[in-house]
């Protein structure tokens, strides 16, 4: 009998005996009791299916917790992600109408809301519980702050009548600990004024310069209850509460730095994720077009330039350096002049939607305080169109140069797979690549996230973002390890609801590539993809250790700490959550393997962990060349800004 | 100056000769790594790269050598266009760190000879 465990054999009662059996001795088949197979219980669908009901102040009224979940639907809060905990907040949210999902862990879910947003634009909400599942939220709440997320971060906080007893469990002060990661945070002490700060959280989420608000329920305000609205403090509608209006760049600063860009030879635009947030692709395209501006793209999502596009020069490397322009557009994690690849002669326009910002860190010689949409919709109209040949043809020909190293590292990984049998990184992320890009698959269509420091290294510059929202830096800016599975079925999520930029491709596959110690943090989150049918192909590089191992050169008895068991199968342990799995050693076989998984993702919704078996020598360049490449700031594969 | 890597680097400038000298560009070099960086110094002048970038060999001599493992770089302005000269270094030393050390052979040499906590390369 051979029966080779999987998901599908798991799922199929009628299997289930016998595809645990596979993992006994043939001597026991016919003693072995049935295992019960994994199902997604009957509750799950009927839940989801409920109609949303929005509470009101008739009749026993509304709870402090429901009058918030209001504001948040009347705010069109994208999703909410959570661990159970909170519980009179969560109810409510979910009871309102807002997409919810729950997971394995609340950090995780943090990070899922991240994804969300990240590929989205769109505010999310986390939640957890108290003390712990708001302290298992901290990395990702940080993540989420470097990166700025409009992230919603809500936790339960026992009860203000508790407050310094330590009554029975949980008790912990939360606002001063996310001090230093969050724009905006309260506890909320006063029932009465939960719709006002729940406008205090969306003022702060939606306008100006993103990222995480903190709000903390004490039981007396979640459940407090309400019969009439003129008990609560500001009661009135998001058109009173806070203003779309945005600050605009004067006729004068725009003349500035369109005569700036016409009298520059090489200018390039720094396309921040305010651009992205700000859905401002289109008026960007146009102006690059007409004036044959170079672009390339920076932030944790990639694509709101598309990097097929000529005048991309995510990929053009060397001509960074030839710019005698900059013009940041949107740049929120501001780098220093050392960190991006810009000559120290090239001038500088910074365009900002606040001002404290312009000038830190980077010099600059006109800085223009202004919404991204608002500069990019004058550029566009306004800008003469000029052309540019020789910029345009440097462009191409560094890019060349650039696709031309990097498949000179594939024959070299491809060298060291073969002498090892083992999978080089560069070999696995090329895979990857020709999967996506170069088959059958719309080179748009699928949307990626890449993390780990081998793993992100070798695989960023090899992913592709043609169109707005399709690429995730998951560790961009904070470099968390380990956010990255949960983040990306976060973002999976979105292309499943097809929100924003992601509706021409609702219900596609999206794929992660992490590392063996990335998928720790992270890995239960299959239960949470199958759970909701989420299809995810997970490319976990299996090299048996952290990637920083290296760093116990000289101390030969701190090796030990960097390392894991050799050869885990974390194939074996996607399917033990639901998922399906595969194991690789070969490229012929990762190649196999993934065309597999991806066909299965996008027909069935089953999502796969490709375990990659490698070695961590491949990182050394003495004994395996080209060894780690940082990847050249900005454009593919960057993480840091 | 404070700059690349948070060092201090001192820039000589000798109008006698004519010259603008890095006495120190990188330390502790070995010799196959040196010879890398002399080629990619040679490379700077030649046709290959596109005009704008390249340092015009009828202006500059651009000189480097290997002492107790350093690297120094000179430049010497022929034409005793200094603003040009300047100019060219600065933006060499630049590609030094941004271009050549980001070679995937030099990242445990940055750790090493920088006193660089990995995770702040």
């Amino acid at each position: 009998m051979s029966i080779k465990p999987s998901r599908r054999n798991f799922l199929r009662p009628v299997a289930a005996g016998a595809a645990a059996a596979a993992f006994l001795p043939q001597a026991k088949l016919s003693a072995a009791p049935p295992i019960l197979s994994i199902t997604i219980p009957k509750d799950l669908p009927t839940s989801l299916g409920e109609n949303p009901k929005v509470g009101t102040f008739e009749g026993r009224g509304m709870t402090g917790a429901e009058i918030f979940a209001k504001l948040c639907k009347d705010e069109d809060l994208a999703a909410l992600f959570c661990c159970p905990g909170n519980y009179t907040v969560i109810n409510a949210i979910a009871a309102a109408g807002v997409p919810a999902y729950g997971g394995r862990s609340e950090g995780s879910m943090c990070a899922a809301a991240d994804g969300f947003s990240r590929v989205t634009g769109e505010v999310t909400a986390c939640s957890g519980t108290e003390g712990p599942g708001f302290t298992n939220m901290i990395m990702n709440i940080a993540a989420a702050n470097a990166a700025r997320t409009p992230l919603l971060v809500l936790a339960s906080n026992m009860e203000l009548a508790g407050d310094d007893r330590e009554k029975f469990i949980q008790t912990g002060y939360q606002q001063p600990t996310t001090t230093g990661m969050k724009k905006y945070g309260k506890r909320m002490i006063d029932a009465s004024r939960v719709w006002e700060y729940g406008a205090y959280a969306f003022r702060n989420l939606k306008t100006g310069i993103p990222g995480p608000v903190h709000l903390d329920f004490p039981t007396e305000v979640a459940r407090t209850r309400f019969t009439d609205s003129a008990k609560l403090t500001d009661y009135y509608t998001k058109d009173k509460y806070r203003t779309e209006s945005r600050a605009q760049p004067t006729r004068k600063e725009v003349e500035q730095a369109m005569d700036m860009i016409n009298k520059a030879e090489r200018p390039i635009i720094v396309a921040g994720q305010g651009v992205f947030q700000r859905k401002a692709w289109d008026q960007l395209k146009v102006a690059a077009e007409k004036n044959e501006i170079a672009v390339v793209t920076s932030g944790p999502t990639s694509g709101h330039f598309p990097d097929d596009h000529r005048l991309s020069a995510s990929l053009a490397h060397d001509a960074l350096m030839s710019a005698d322009l900059v013009v940041f557009i949107g740049q929120y994690a501001m780098p220093g002049r050392t960190e991006y690849h810009f000559s120290p002669d090239a001038k500088t326009i910074r365009v900002h939607p606040v001002a404290e910002d312009i000038g830190r860190n980077w010099p600059i010689e006109l800085g223009i305080v202004g919404d991204e949409k608002g500069f990019l919709d004058i550029l566009a109209s306004e800008i003469p169109r000029k052309k540019r040949d020789a910029w345009v043809a440097e462009l191409a020909a560094s890019k060349a140069k650039t696709e031309k190293r990097d498949l000179d590292h594939y024959e070299l990984g491809l060298k060291h797979s073969a002498a090892t049998n083992r999978i080089h990184p560069a070999v696995m992320a090329k895979e990857v690549h020709d999967l996506l890009y170069k088959g059958d698959i719309d080179p748009k269509q699928t949307v990626t996230g890449v993390g780990g420091w081998t793993t992100g290294i070798f695989t960023g510059r090899w992913l592709r973002a043609n169109r707005p929202g399709q690429s995730v830096a998951c560790v961009y800016q904070y470099g968390a390890i380990g956010p990255d599975m949960a983040m990306m079925i976060g973002a999976s999520a979105a292309v499943q609801r097809g929100i924003g930029p992601q509706a021409p491709y609702k219900g596609a596959p999206t794929l992660v590539v992490t590392s063996d110690a990335g998928i720790a943090y992270s890995m239960f989150e299959l239960d949470t993809a199958a759970k909701y049918k989420i299809p995810i192909i997970a490319v976990v590089y299996n090299n048996n250790s952290w990637g920083m191992f290296p760093a116990a050169n000289g101390s030969p008895r701190s090796l030990h700490m960097y390392l894991f068991q050799e050869n885990l199968r974390y194939d074996k342990m996607a399917e033990g959550l639901g998922a399906r799995g595969e194991y690789v050693q070969t490229p012929e076989e990762l190649r196999a393997a993934l065309k597999r998984s991806y066909q299965i993702a996008a027909k069935e919704n089953i999502s796969t962990l490709i375990n990659v078996q490698a070695l961590k020598e491949f990182t050394d360049g003495s004994k395996f060349a080209p060894g780690i490449a940082l990847p050249v700031e900005p454009g593919a594969g960057a993480f840091a800004h | 100056m404070q700059w690349h890597k948070n060092r201090f680097y001192d820039l000589v400038f000798d109008a006698a000769k004519h010259s603008l000298r890095f006495p120190v560009v990188l330390p502790k070099v070995p010799r196959p790594m040196y010879e890398a960086f002399k080629e990619f110094v040679a490379g700077r002048q030649s046709e290959e790269v596109v005009a704008h970038r390249r340092i015009d060999p009828s202006k500059v001599r651009i000189s480097c050598s290997l002492k107790n493992g350093n690297i120094s770089l000179l430049f010497i302005a022929k034409d005793r266009d200094y603003e040009y000269a300047t100019q060219k270094l600065i933006n060499l030393m630049h590609e030094v760190f941004l271009v050549f050390l980001q070679d995937g052979l030099y990242y445990e040499y940055m750790i090493e000879t920088f006193n660089l906590d990995r995770d702040q390369i």
